[in-house]
């Protein structure tokens, strides 16, 4: 199974829809996304499971809409995991998550270049 | 309203970005947006901005969507507010979780502007639906809460003006729908001045409201009428009349009366358009009188007949007027009740006093459970002996103005009008306008009838009333009487009322003059007849019931005077 990190049909539709709010939205999704991964490796360590539920559920959601799948696929595995109490199974450093968020950021930024030139 | 301007949006979501995205896709579509980032100010925001629509997040910080969307809709009662999920949640089970808390669709992430504006445009669809229905609702209830307010007053109304009369003597048993008004159904009954009763069973076409209109003005006509001692065919005339006016094409009212006279043990009767008219002798046979006119209402007055049927009637034979419920009955097997049945109910022998209770019964059975008693409108009367002149019944409700009381009325009727005009309505009309007066109107009446017929019968025509006193003599007398008021030329008859009030009740002198030679008061047989005789009776009756009774000069005037006084309260009689 091939790997989507990017949905472009998806981000086209954003893109148009939005405009010059694209570029906002892509900024705040990066910025909250990064901050929200700090905040979940807290909640991690703290133990508390339900808000960090919230969360990653919240997170899933929006990678959704970003059309960001594979991220969100990561999330959601997370998502079950906590859901199923198999904590311990949760990498609390978010390795693989923060390299595909990385990843995503990356194809967006490029995304956002290429359309503005 | 949903229509005249956008639709307000209601957007619960706590990711900024989701937010973001929604927020313009919902714009686009040309709507109002609210924002919320939680559950929390999701209720607060509802309360505040009356959203149409709400799209909810199901997780959410603070208060989540599902518990939000269980107070929003406490809060909405009976209004619709659509409420759509906006998940990211994949499984069936989270799926129903959403539309078991409230919900009315979901929204899957990630949004596509197309399917969110289809969904919302559906929904919008459905709110527009759901403001019809419930104002059409709404419209329905309150026309219908309207509708039977309408109907008790009307029933109200009705009951004052038809149920005045005389139905609950002590000769008389009906049954009548408790609804009758609104089946158009109608029974009424009253005593006449001169003694006995009139009764009017009538039936309305149709139903409700334009089936109880018409008897307003029958019960009008019918007490005004008959307590002014107006005779049955006369009624009937006016009553005919003033429906055919006011009654659209297509309307009318089948109808049975009956006129009885204690005095003369006799019933005349008209029937237009009912079942028979059944008169139960005391020897257990059964005479039928069938419609033998058009029900009332239908023909122009110039066409309109007024003939009525008289028959003997003894003391304890009974007479039934049914509308047609009772004769419509079936019984399970579709097979009537009939009017064959009721009248071999009728012929048995034996008791009497119950055939009326046991009739009802018997119809009540054969219908079975499923029939409707509510349909059955039927009277029974029972002949009475002879009532005491004395008797002060009250006729009609007194009316509320304290009336005349010091008057004087005179009235002179010539030729024609002397053979054909009837007096004693007008005059009792005239004395009735003294309300007290409606009590003593049986003895007024009797009074009244005496005068007007010496007046003719002797003072004009010189008749020998000894002639009366044989069934064979009463032709003869009646003969004679229109063969010689055809032959006299230029007769008059001169009528003076006058009421002079009193400390206590009144004086009431009423004169009567005729144009005739006039006669010798000696010579008047002054003996009081005997019983079942109504012959002679006319100078000693007036004596038993006026204060003076005198002839005047040539003895062609009688003036009389009736003193009366007001009857205590428990002697009147409620009617």
């Amino acid at each position: 199974m091939t790997i989507i990190h990017l949905d472009y049909d998806l981000i086209h539709e954003l893109a148009s829809l939005l405009e010059e709010e694209f570029p906002v939205l892509v900024n705040t999704f990066i910025e909250n996304s990064n901050h929200l991964l700090e905040k979940m490796s807290t909640l991690l360590a703290e133990g508390d499971i339900k808000i960090f539920i919230m969360n990653i559920h919240s997170f899933k959601g929006s990678c959704k809409n970003l059309g960001a799948e594979h991220l969100a696929d990561l999330c959601m595995n997370y998502e079950t995991l906590a859901n199923q109490g198999q904590i311990e199974r949760i990498d609390s450093e978010f390795k693989e998550i923060r390299a595909e968020l990385d990843k995503v950021s990356e194809l967006l930024r490029h995304y956002m270049n290429s359309a503005s030139n | 309203m949903i229509g005249s301007e956008p639709l307000k949006i209601l957007i619960a979501e706590d990711n900024e970005t989701d937010r973001m995205i929604l927020e313009r896709i919902i714009r686009e579509q040309g709507y109002r947006t609210v924002m919320a980032k939680n559950g929390k100010e999701a209720i607060d925001q509802f309360l505040k901005e009356a959203p149409s629509i709400i799209l909810m997040d199901a997780l959410m910080p603070v208060v989540d969507g599902f518990e939000a969307t269980q107070k929003i809709r406490f809060l909405a009662g009976d209004d619709f507010v659509p409420i759509l999920f906006l998940t990211s949640l994949t499984d069936d089970l989270s799926l129903v979780s959403c539309l078991e808390a409230g919900g009315d669709d979901f929204i899957s992430k990630p949004y596509r502007p197309v399917v969110l504006a289809a969904k919302i445009q559906a929904y919008r669809r459905m709110l527009v639906m759901h403001q019809t229905l419930r104002h059409q609702r709404d419209e329905i209830a309150r026309s219908n809460e309207h509708m039977l307010q309408e109907q008790q007053i009307a029933k109200k109304v009705f009951d004052n003006v038809a149920h005045m009369g005389c139905l609950d003597a002590a000769n008389i048993k009906h049954v009548l729908s408790p609804m009758s008004v609104f089946n158009g159904d109608v029974l009424i009954a009253a005593r006449k001045p001169s003694g006995g009763l009139v009764v009017l069973l009538g039936d309305f076409t149709g139903h409700g409201l334009p089936a109880a209109i018409g008897a307003m003005p029958i019960s009008e006509i019918f007490y005004g009428m008959a307590a002014k001692g107006f005779g049955i065919e006369n009624i009937l005339r006016e009553i005919n009349q003033k429906l055919k006016m006011i009654l659209p094409v297509g309307f009318f009212c089948c109808a049975s009366m009956i006129d009885i006279s204690y005095a003369q043990q006799r019933i005349k009767l008209w029937n237009g358009g009912l079942p028979d008219v059944l008169l139960r002798q005391k020897d257990g046979s059964v005479k039928r009188f069938e419609s033998e006119h058009l029900p009332l209402g239908i023909l122009s007055v110039d066409k309109f007949k007024a003939d009525c049927v008289q028959h003997e009637m003894r003391l304890d034979d009974r007479v039934y007027l049914f509308s047609d419920g009772i004769v419509d009955i079936r019984n399970e097997q579709g097979k009537l009740f009939g009017i064959g049945h009721i009248y071999t109910m009728l012929s048995q022998t034996g008791e009497t006093e119950t055939l009326f209770e046991r009739l009802i019964e018997s119809a009540i059975e054969y219908m079975g459970p499923e029939g409707h008693e509510d349909d059955l409108t039927l009277v029974e009367v029972t002949m009475e002996p002879e009532q005491s002149q004395f008797d002060g019944s009250v006729l009609a409700k007194s009316s509320a103005m304290p009336g005349a009381r010091d008057w004087a009325f005179s009235f002179e009727f010539f030729n024609e009008t002397v053979r054909d005009f009837n007096p004693i309505p007008l005059m009792l009309h005239v004395t009735m306008e003294l309300p007290e007066l409606n009590a003593f109107s049986s003895d007024l009446y009797t009074i009244f009838s005496e005068l007007i017929s010496n007046a003719v019968d002797h003072g004009l025509l010189g008749l020998d009333s000894a002639l009366k006193t044989t069934p064979n003599g009463f032709q003869t007398y009646y003969q004679y009487r229109s063969e010689r008021l055809r032959q006299l030329s230029e007769p008059s008859i001169q009528i003076s009322l006058r009421h002079q009030p009193e400390a206590e009740g009144g004086l009431l002198t009423i004169e009567v003059k005729d144009s005739g030679p006039g006669f010798d008061i000696e010579t008047i047989d002054g003996l009081m007849p005997g019983e079942g005789e109504y012959s002679g009776r006319g100078i000693p009756l007036l004596m038993t019931l006026c204060e003076t009774v005198d002839y005047l000069g040539n003895g062609n005037t009688a003036r009389v005077c009736y003193r009366w006084r007001p009857l205590p309260e428990d002697d009147k009689k409620e009617v």
